[in-house]
């Protein structure tokens, strides 16, 4: 092994040790932005990015009924549903990471991407 | 010159040097995440090791438990299909007045230690609340304020003291005809606590179970970090009110602001008091931490029915048991035993540091 194949053995190693504090960093730019997930049945089916001053709506179809999702500046929820007991519409507005609404019937769950400050919520 | 051979050595200590750098940097700890609904809500256990391949397989096996138990315990199968007949809920209730009903042994540990916190809470808890559950409509798809007479009527049905428990033969027996177990103040967290024992059994150094805010938790999360867990505003559920740290043990909450109907401006939630028929009104929240998940639903139920000094007495009576109260005056409230609390107390509430 010459002097040379020493040199790129060891900058190999210290790229691949940079590398591994380095990509985490990348990583997490992504994160600021803010998107929210919805879950059907276990399946993610939409990924919502939530930007400010910025509203919509949309129809969704669960188990039970259809259901509608509206976002508005950053936070979202679930309007109308044709579910007998509406707990969902009652959760009203989300908005931080952690949260959660919960469709029990149509077997829905709208969440946030984001990492929560904890690790559950008792609620 | 490099010759063949020398490249070939190269690139071989090149691998070799790079997968022992990976092997000492690679965080080991894997995580896995299933979420399924039963028991009405979404259950969601998280758990920690080495091979994804057995966390999987012991998750499964922890769902599969849970299942059992919520067939066990449904009160609102359909008479006549095979869920009714697997559901010893609905075979008790359908006997009262009339026989005894032979249960497993599951159900008949959980009547067992709703009877002792019957009896420990001074009548708070109490599984044949039944009747009074269902005049209100709690569990069905529609929900009314019940008429005084008919209340009543429900709540004579009401009493632990006429639910027979036979050991020796495993069966149940309730007194009156028109009696109804309705074992939603334990059967949650009763399922929890056996997913926990058998995530246990097959090895998993660490797991978090949330069953729709009923938390049990083993071992550590990583490196001897506790688990942060966040309890919720009641009346702002973008905001926490406190944090507590848990160690293998179980947090459970109820609260006034989850399950609810408005009628006529007023809103009335679902957790009864047994002494009135009417929702106990006296808690906003009451957030209960003890080993057992079991007994922490129970008494996450009882406290929230009873006054907030009664409750916190009681839990600091109890051992290893301690209270977060949260009351309709917005005061916070906790046991002198709870270690780790960090109060958020929020706009408008009351919290007098001691």
């Amino acid at each position: 092994m010459t002097r040379a194949d020493k040199t790129l053995i060891i900058c190999v190693l210290l790229v691949g040790i940079a590398m591994y504090f380095v990509l985490p960093l990348f990583n997490d730019t992504d994160s600021h932005k803010t998107q929210a997930i919805i879950k059907q049945e276990g399946q993610i089916v939409k990924i919502i990015t939530l930007v400010e001053n910025e509203s919509s709506s949309f129809k969704m179809q669960g188990k039970n009924g259809p259901f509608i999702v509206e976002v508005d500046s950053g936070r979202i929820r679930i309007s109308e549903s044709a579910c007998p007991d509406k707990f969902c519409v009652k959760r009203g507005w989300i908005s931080s990471p952690g949260e959660s609404i919960i469709c029990v019937p149509n077997e829905v769950v709208i969440y946030f991407d984001a990492q929560s400050p904890v690790d559950a919520i008792t609620r | 010159m490099i010759t063949r051979r020398r490249l070939a050595g190269m690139a071989l200590i090149v691998a070799l040097a790079v997968s022992v750098v990976y092997a000492f940097f690679y965080d080991r700890t894997k995580e896995y995440l299933s979420e399924e609904f039963l028991m009405d809500t979404l259950v969601s256990i998280k758990t920690y090791g080495n091979d994804l391949d057995d966390l999987k397989k012991a998750t499964e096996q922890a769902f599969t438990e849970m299942r059992r138990i919520e067939d066990l315990t449904d009160r609102f199968a359909e008479p006549g299909t095979p869920a009714y007949a697997a559901s010893d809920v609905c075979r008790i209730n359908e006997q009262a007045g009339k026989k005894a009903v032979t249960v497993s042994s599951d159900v008949f540990a959980m009547l067992e230690l709703s009877q002792k916190y019957y009896t420990l809470t001074k009548g708070a808890f109490d599984v044949t609340i039944g009747p009074v559950v269902d005049v209100w409509g709690f569990g069905k798809p529609d929900q009314k304020v019940p008429g005084a007479d008919m209340l009543k009527g429900a709540l004579a049905l009401v009493n632990n003291n006429d639910m027979v428990l036979d050991k020796q033969n495993m069966t149940v027996f309730l007194k009156n005809d028109g009696m109804c177990l309705d074992l939603g103040g334990i059967a949650k967290g009763y399922a929890t606590q056996k997913a926990a024992e058998i995530l246990e059994e097959t090895g998993i150094q660490g797991a978090l179970i949330n069953a729709g805010g009923n938390i049990r938790v083993l071992g550590v999360k990583d490196e001897k970090t506790p688990w942060k867990i966040g309890i919720q505003d009641p009346r702002d559920s973008s905001r926490l009110i406190g944090t507590l740290d848990l160690k293998e043990e179980s947090c459970v909450t109820s609260g006034d602001y989850n399950r609810y109907f408005m009628s006529e401006q007023v809103r009335y939630h679902h957790i009864i008091s047994p002494f009135t028929g009417y929702p106990a009104a006296e808690n906003m929240s009451v957030t209960v931490i003890t080993q057992d998940a079991a007994v922490a639903d129970i008494l996450s139920t009882a406290l929230f029915i009873l006054s907030p000094q009664e409750a916190l007495t009681l839990a600091e009576e109890l051992p290893d048991t301690e209270a977060f109260i949260v009351t309709a005056e917005k005061q916070i409230l906790f046991t002198n035993g709870l270690k780790n609390v960090e109060v958020r107390a929020g706009e408008g509430y009351r919290y007098d540091k001691s």
